[in-house]
C-alpha cells in the first residue's frame, strides 16, 4: 500500500486538510490523536493492505512518518 | 411445548462459512433442516458442509453485495429445492472506525454488505414460488443497534436499520403469515469479532468482556436463538428484535 495514500487516510483522522502532513510532525501535536485513531488505522491497514498491527505497537508511534510506515508496510 | 423441530423445511443461510452463520447451519441440520449454506468462498463452505449431519444439504457460492442479481439467483435456488420455509442472514461486515476516518465508500460498502443486502433477500424471498406460507426470516442484528461505543457509529448505524427493517417488513409479510425477526447479539467469539479484537488493547477488550455479566458469547448461543424463531416455537412472534448478549444492554 502507498504510503502517500496512508498519508491521505491519515489526514482524514487526525480532522487536518488533505496534504498537509509531511511526514516530520510529533503525533501528540494533535488532538485526534489516540486510541480511537489508532483503531482506525488498524482497520485500514487490515481491510486495503493485510496487514494486521497491534494497538500497542500503533500507539507507540512517534511521527506521522512512523505512523505511515507502519501501516503500508514498509516499517 | 413445542420442541424446535425443522424437518423437512429448507432453511437458507447466509455467511455459513464461518460464526454464528455456520454455526446455525449446524444447529439447523440437527434439528433436521435441509440448509442451502451461502458465502463467497466455497472452499470455506465445503468445510461447513462437511459438519452438518442428516442429508439434502448444498453449497451456494455467491456474492450477496451484487444486489441486483439477487431475487434471479433466489429464485434459480427455490427452483431446484422447492419453496423455502426459511432465511437467515448471517453475512454482514464489521466496521471499526473513528467518525473522521469514515467517507463515502466506507459507509456504501457496509451500509450495501449490511441492509441492502437483507432487503434484497427478503424481497427474494417474497417472489411467488420462492418461499411457503408460513415462512420464517431471520436477520442478525447486534447490542451495537442499541448501545452506543466509540468508533463503531457506521456499524451500530447498519445493525440499527436492521431492527426497523424487520418492523415494517413483519407487517407487510403477515398476509401470507411469513414471519420477519432478528435476533441482537452481544459480543460472540467468531473470526469476524477476532479481527476486531485485533484493534483493541487488551485493557479493551477485558472492558467489553467485563460489560457481560454471563461472559462472552458462543456462535451457539446465539444459533439457538435463531432456531426458535425458524420453528413453529415463535409462531406468534414476529417484527420482534430478540436480545442474546449475556446481559450485556440488562445494565
Amino acid at each position: 500500500m502507498p504510503e502517500e495514500a496512508v498519508l491521505s487516510f491519515l489526514c482524514e483522522v487526525l480532522g487536518v486538510p488533505k496534504g498537509s502532513l509531511a511526514g516530520t510532525e510529533e503525533l501528540h501535536t494533535f488532538e485526534e490523536w489516540n486510541s480511537l485513531a489508532a483503531m482506525s488505522l488498524i482497520a485500514y491497514a487490515d481491510e486495503n493492505g493485510g496487514i494486521v498491527l497491534s494497538p500497542e505497537k500503533m500507539m507507540a508511534c512517534r511521527t506521522v512518518s512512523d505512523v505511515a510506515a507502519l501501516v503500508s508496510g514498509t516499517a | 411445548m413445542i420442541g424446535v423441530d425443522l424437518a423437512g423445511r429448507t432453511i437458507v443461510v447466509t455467511g455459513a462459512s464461518s460464526g454464528i452463520g455456520r454455526e446455525t447451519a449446524i444447529l439447523l441440520a440437527e434439528c433436521g433442516a435441509c440448509v442451502v449454506l451461502v458465502g463467497r468462498d466455497r472452499t470455506r463452505l465445503e468445510a461447513s458442509f462437511e459438519k452438518l449431519p442428516g442429508q439434502g444439504h448444498r453449497i451456494e457460492s455467491f456474492d450477496l453485495t451484487n444486489l441486483d442479481e439477487v431475487p434471479g439467483w433466489l429464485k434459480r435456488i427455490t427452483g431446484e429445492t422447492g419453496p423455502l420455509a426459511g432465511l437467515v442472514h448471517s453475512a454482514g461486515v464489521h466496521a471499526a472506525a473513528s467518525a473522521l476516518a469514515l467517507n463515502p465508500g466506507k459507509i456504501e460498502t457496509v451500509l450495501r454488505a449490511n441492509v441492502a443486502s437483507a432487503l434484497m433477500l427478503a424481497k427474494a424471498f417474497r417472489q411467488v414460488g420462492c418461499s411457503k406460507p408460513g415462512g420464517s426470516i431471520v436477520f442478525l442484528s447486534s447490542v451495537s443497534a442499541v448501545a452506543g461505543a466509540a468508533g463503531l457509529s457506521l456499524y451500530s448505524a447498519s445493525k440499527a436499520a436492521l431492527i426497523g427493517l424487520v418492523k415494517s417488513l413483519a407487517i407487510e409479510f403477515a398476509p401470507t403469515r411469513t414471519r420477519v425477526n432478528c435476533v441482537v447479539p452481544g459480543f460472540v467469539e467468531t473470526e469476524m469479532t477476532e479481527r476486531y479484537r485485533a484493534t483493541l488493547t487488551s485493557a479493551q477488550f477485558q472492558a467489553i468482556a467485563a460489560m457481560h455479566p454471563l461472559g462472552i458469547g458462543k456462535p451457539r448461543d446465539v444459533a439457538n436463538g435463531i432456531a426458535f424463531l425458524l420453528a413453529d416455537t415463535a409462531s406468534w412472534i414476529t417484527g420482534s428484535a430478540l436480545v442474546i448478549d449475556g446481559g450485556y444492554t440488562a445494565q
